[in-house]
């Protein structure tokens, strides 16, 4: 088994890749995203161009480039921003020549909660509210082309909504161990369910309270117990969903459930993942039991703009302080904004191996002999004495 | 600790150079100094720490890699930017034994990374130091994460820093000889005959046999009595040693450094549980050392397979030089230098190496220039079976175009590159033969085992042979020559089944002078083309046409190209194959060009009258002809053939056919072909064709479908035989039904 997970460096969001490899093929999953259009191309080298990389790193089936699973854990602008102008909704049949010439991702399979397709507050997420109803509506008909890649949904949660009351057959809940990724059964990966909880579905005002949390499990191989690596995907749920997520795990016997050697600081490194806002002075201790869930050498990630001293939140500088608290070294604290340079961002990206995950440098070897790119400074006006 | 604990600071000038490159080290490192060590006389060395991206768990298999990891960089004075610095550990504890991707050096120093493939100062040549560096990052993290194994299912050979020769044996003969009996029981070790295959400078060796200890006797025996038959031919026999744990241990740690002593070495074997005194006893005893250097293997069994090879074995080659001590007992100080592995070439490396995965048994008519290097490229892939028949000898002027060189003046052609390329294949099981005489005598029943005949003596004699030997249709022939001066190469394969044959080929060849302006050049050219006659001795002469080597060579590197591709079809072509190597030398200017086609069966008919002869339609005329009959009916219609006669093979060749002119006039009974226009078009194609396709008979039309000749129709053969004979050819009439084609050749 190969595995790798990539972390973009999105500013305040989320845009993550998981990748498995097992007998030849490469199961790609990716969790939310926030591509900005403003990071795109050279315009500014200090940005990390997440389009560009995507295209690079995915698979490609007739020249299109794919995933077969994006997971929307709410729908959230810093988790849904550059679905429209990103990715191909629609019926898959259609996907044309103008599609292909903008390099528009396919999805084969949606994974959303029952949330994402109730409220939409932007345009991003009103395409994927679109796009998920377009699928939902195949599957409420048993259309034909209802499990043709590009129209393949999973739902992750309950939910008393009527449109969804008849896909049981495709809905994951809270407890449940999913191995089967578009079709594909993993026999080194899994994804154990944490959230959204039916009673955060009911009464939800706030999204953050709803979002999609799971533990992502890799294992050496089928033959083994033990989990080479788990990492923590927290959406934005607060400290209210996390206590809830820590008394259930215990209560149902799935303490494994919340180990962690990659935990993604829900929020974007937010102090709600701690308390509330205007509670500064003690973080739950519910919050902080979830990180004593770490492995040795776990590593926590805060996916969010440069973390400062200084009173913003997301990204909180005391939550970032508590963070370090359960760290042996400040160096496992990992800010994407800064990773390896906040001049030029890089995603960070963990090899999976059996000695949990390992940080792949990627120093480019270069050459001796160059010249310059383009015009180089042929195209500069150059004053001389 | 560390070995920079035991380096001084260095106090001398520092070439220019090396300024630079420690001032990149430092702007790597963010470091604002740097305390630059002296090495040795020639290299200083500075001391950097890396940061190691390791697992959260620590590094994969316990290896003792840490995140923080000191190295030493080994900069050359006087050869730097020449030679690329050295990055070693500077940890004395560094887990050397078990990495691979290590030098491993004979003294205790460093271990230096290995961090490219091949010669690591061309890679420094276009690489910046931090290019270095960061190459030193990279191989540290493969350490700490397990990935300087490629695929961690097999193990990597250690690398030999100082090494002087080679020893050349097959790993698998090795391999098996360690896996059968000893030389003598109770001892791990094998006896090698072996000859020194270098003389000058560092000594390569090479081994192929082993020698029982039963054999011992008898064969020093006949090496006595040819000992001088062999110096004079410069063989140098000599035995090497195989030696193994014979607790049959495995070993997963590497050798951190090798011995530079005969007593260094007996250590080095105790380490492994081998007592080397006793075994170089017994080797003394029988007589064994004939030389002053004692080539010796160690066999060391590692836990997985070994990287590129079929076996766990890791061979170690030692070179003990006991000068001066041939039978007397080897001083402990006697200089012992390590030797590389070179696996000999052989058939599955040349297949490996040419990326061709299938071999034919291949016979080839005629070693010449042409046939020499299509030969030469054949057994460089790797093929095992190749049959060449050629009754020449190799003279002086060959040697302007041949791939033989001097040293087989006075050869026949045929035994002499059977002969090299049995020195490709040493270690091989190889079917080479050779007939030193022309196809003539060759008896066809030798060809079972072949799939292949590719013909490159541009004769016409052995194209008739060709034809008229009974040889089977499974094998493939095929037929190469260059015309016109070496503007053209011409390579004609034969369909399934022998349809289209050979001489199809070449005279359908010729036949398309009249479609094709290279090739009509080529006719025209040919027509009034003179051989060159060559002397090569006195009374002697030769006839050649001039032709430079490269322009051979660049015909058949594509000819055999062809030949190659043709013959790893999944499918083998059903059709026959023209394929054209094209050199154009114009105005200084070299154009090249090649042109393939493909070449239908041709539809095959033996003469209605019996008198021996066939008709062979290129495909597709037949069918023209039965068109017209149909057309025309009720009235008869016909028109004349082109084509060509051989009367070597009693063959007419058709390749077009010409209807009715415009006096020519049909009816139910009678059909008389006019010659408006027809002389002129004949002329034509014989010019184009240079005067070797033509006029070759008469078609007309039966619609009444009578399969005979009519009364009228044989006067009108026995006038036309009267003027076929002039030429001659024969008369060829054919009569064509609406279903049926019947030619009467007379």
């Amino acid at each position: 088994m190969e595995g790798q997970i990539r972390y973009y460096p999105v500013g305040n969001g989320d845009n993550s890749l998981i990748s498995v490899t097992e007998k030849g093929y490469t199961s790609q999953i990716m969790v939310d995203c926030n591509i900005r259009e403003s990071c795109k191309g050279d315009s500014d080298p200090s940005k990390c161009d997440v389009k560009a990389d995507l295209l690079k790193i995915l698979s490609k089936r007739n020249g299109v480039s794919y995933v077969d699973v994006f997971m929307l854990t709410h729908g959230d602008y810093d988790h849904c921003r550059g679905f429209e102008a990103n990715f191909y909704q629609g019926d898959p049949n259609r996907y044309g020549y103008i599609n292909k010439k903008n390099e528009e991702i396919f999805i084969d399979v949606l994974w959303f909660s029952p949330m994402a397709i109730q409220d939409a507050s932007n345009d991003d997420a009103k395409c994927f509210r679109k796009e998920a109803k377009r699928r939902i509506k195949l599957h409420n008909e048993n259309h034909k082309d209802k499990d043709l890649p590009g129209n393949k949904i999973v739902i992750i949660g309950y939910d008393g909504n009527e449109e969804l009351s008849d896909l049981n057959v495709v809905r994951k809940v809270p407890g449940d161990i999913i191995t089967k990724f578009n079709e594909r059964q993993l026999d080194t990966f899994s994804i154990f369910i944490h959230a959204p909880y039916k009673k955060q579905l009911a009464g939800a005002d706030d999204k953050n309270h709803t979002s999609i949390v799971f533990q992502a499990r890799f294992r050496e191989n089928l033959e083994t117990d033990e989990f080479s690596v788990l990492a923590m995907f927290g959406g934005d749920a607060d400290y209210i969903a996390w206590d809830i997520i820590l008394q259930s795990s215990i209560k149902h016997g799935n303490d494994k459930a919340l180990d962690w050697d990659i935990f993604l600081a829900p929020h974007h490194c937010s102090w709600t993942f701690f308390n509330e806002c205007n509670n500064k002075e003690e973080p739950k201790s519910s919050s902080t039991v979830v990180l004593d869930y770490r492995r040795p050498g776990g590593v926590i990630i805060a996916s969010s703009k440069k973390i400062e001293d200084n009173e913003d939140n997301p990204p909180s500088f005391l939550a970032k302080t508590e963070y370090l608290k359960k760290l042996n070294k400040s160096s496992q604290f990992l800010n994407t904004a800064i990773e390896p340079d906040e001049n030029e961002q890089k995603p960070i990206v963990f090899n999976i191996t059996k000695n949990g995950p390992s940080r792949l440098i990627n120093n480019e070897v270069k050459s001796s002999t160059n010249s310059a790119g383009g015009t180089g400074a042929a195209g500069t006006i150059v004053s001389q004495g | 600790m560390f070995y920079s604990d035991n380096l001084t600071q260095y106090e001398g000038a520092l070439p220019l150079e090396v300024q630079q490159a420690i001032a990149e080290i430092q702007l790597y490192f963010n470091l604002s100094q740097l305390i630059i060590y002296r090495y040795d006389d020639n290299r200083i060395a500075v001391r950097v720490v890396y940061e190691i991206s390791l697992p959260t768990r620590g590094a994969i298999d316990e290896i003792d890699i840490r995140e923080e990891e000191p190295v030493l960089i080994i900069i050359s004075l006087s050869r730097f930017p020449n030679l690329m610095p050295l990055i070693a550990s500077d940890r004395k504890d560094f887990p050397t034994r078990n990495l691979p991707h290590l030098y491993v050096s004979n003294k205790d120093a460093p271990s230096g990374f290995c961090l490219v493939r091949n010669n690591r100062h061309e890679w420094f040549a276009n690489k910046t130091v931090a290019d270095l560096l960061t190459v030193g990052s990279q191989w540290l993290y493969k350490a700490g994460n397990g990935l300087l194994v490629e695929d961690n299912n097999e193990y990597d050979p250690t690398r030999i820093e100082k090494s002087s020769g080679y020893h050349i044996y097959k790993y698998r003969f090795l391999r098996d000889a360690v896996l059968n009996k000893s030389y003598r029981e109770g001892f791990g070790f094998s006896i090698l005959m072996s000859d020194i295959q270098q003389g000058d400078g560092a000594l390569t060796y090479n081994s192929n046999f082993i020698v029982e200890e039963n054999q011992k006797d008898s064969i020093l025996k006949f090496l006595d009595k040819y000992d001088e038959t062999f110096e004079k031919q410069g063989v140098k026999i000599l035995f090497s040693l195989l030696l193994w744990d014979e607790t049959n241990s495995v070993e997963k740690e590497y050798s951190t450094n090798f011995p530079s002593t005969y007593g260094g070495l007996k250590e080095y074997f105790k380490r492994y549980n081998i007592d080397l005194e006793p075994v170089i006893a017994i080797y003394m005893d029988s007589q064994l050392q004939k030389r002053n250097g004692l080539p010796l293997i160690h066999a060391i069994r590692r836990p997985k397979k070994i990287v590129g090879y079929d076996g766990d074995f890791e061979f170690i080659n030692f070179l003990i030089s006991a000068s001066g001590t041939v039978g007397t007992i080897i001083p402990d100080e006697a200089e012992v230098s390590c030797q590389l592995h070179n696996e000999p070439f052989n058939s599955e490396m040349a297949q490996l190496l040419s990326n061709i995965s299938t071999q034919s048994p291949t016979m080839f008519i005629g070693a010449g220039s042409l046939g020499s290097k299509l030969i030469i490229h054949e057994a460089r892939s790797g093929n095992l079976k190749i049959g060449v028949i050629d009754g020449d000898s190799f003279l002086q002027h060959n040697i302007a175009r041949h791939t033989l060189f001097e040293d087989c003046v006075g050869k026949n052609k045929a035994e002499a590159i059977i002969q090299k390329i049995s020195d490709f294949f040493k270690h091989d099981a190889k079917e080479y033969e050779y007939y030193k005489h022309d196809f003539t005598f060759f008896d066809v029943e030798k060809l079972k085992d072949y799939r292949w005949m590719v013909d490159t003596t541009a004769s016409r004699q052995v194209m008739n042979l060709l034809v008229r030997k009974n040889i089977s249709a499974d094998i493939r022939i095929a037929r190469a020559e260059l015309v016109d001066d070496g503007r053209l190469g011409l390579l004609c394969i034969e369909g399934a089944n022998r349809n289209p044959r050979v001489d199809d080929l070449f005279y359908y060849t010729c036949y398309l002078g009249t479609e094709n302006k290279k090739l009509r050049t080529w006719r025209k050219n040919d027509e009034k083309r003179k051989l060159t006659n060559l002397d090569i001795g006195l009374g002697c002469s030769s006839s050649t046409t001039v032709m430079a080597d490269e322009t051979i060579s660049y015909h058949s590197a594509l000819i055999s190209k062809r030949i190659s591709t043709e013959k790893s079809l999944d499918k083998a072509r059903v059709e026959g194959l023209l394929f054209r190597t094209i050199l154009d030398e114009h105005n200084n200017n070299i154009n090249i060009a090649t042109e393939l086609q493909t070449v239908p069966a041709f539809e095959l008919y033996d003469c209605f009258n019996k008198s021996g002869w066939e008709v062979r339609f290129r495909g597709g005329i037949t069918r023209m002809l039965v068109k017209s009959c149909k057309k025309n009916a009720p009235d008869e219609t016909g028109g004349v053939l082109v084509g060509i006669a051989n009367y070597k093979t009693k063959t007419i060749h058709v390749f077009d056919i010409m209807q009715k002119t415009k006096d020519s006039k049909g009816t139910p009974t009678e059909f008389k072909r006019g010659i408006q226009g027809l002389p002129k078009r004949v002329n034509k194609i014989r010019k184009q064709t240079g005067q070797v396709i033509g006029y070759i008979g008469e078609w007309h039309t039966h619609p009444m479908n009578f399969e005979g000749l009519s009364m009228k129709d044989m006067d009108t053969v026995l006038e036309l035989a009267q003027l076929n004979s002039k030429v001659p050819i024969p008369t060829l009439s054919v009569v064509v039904t609406k279903s049926k084609i019947i030619p009467f050749v007379f």
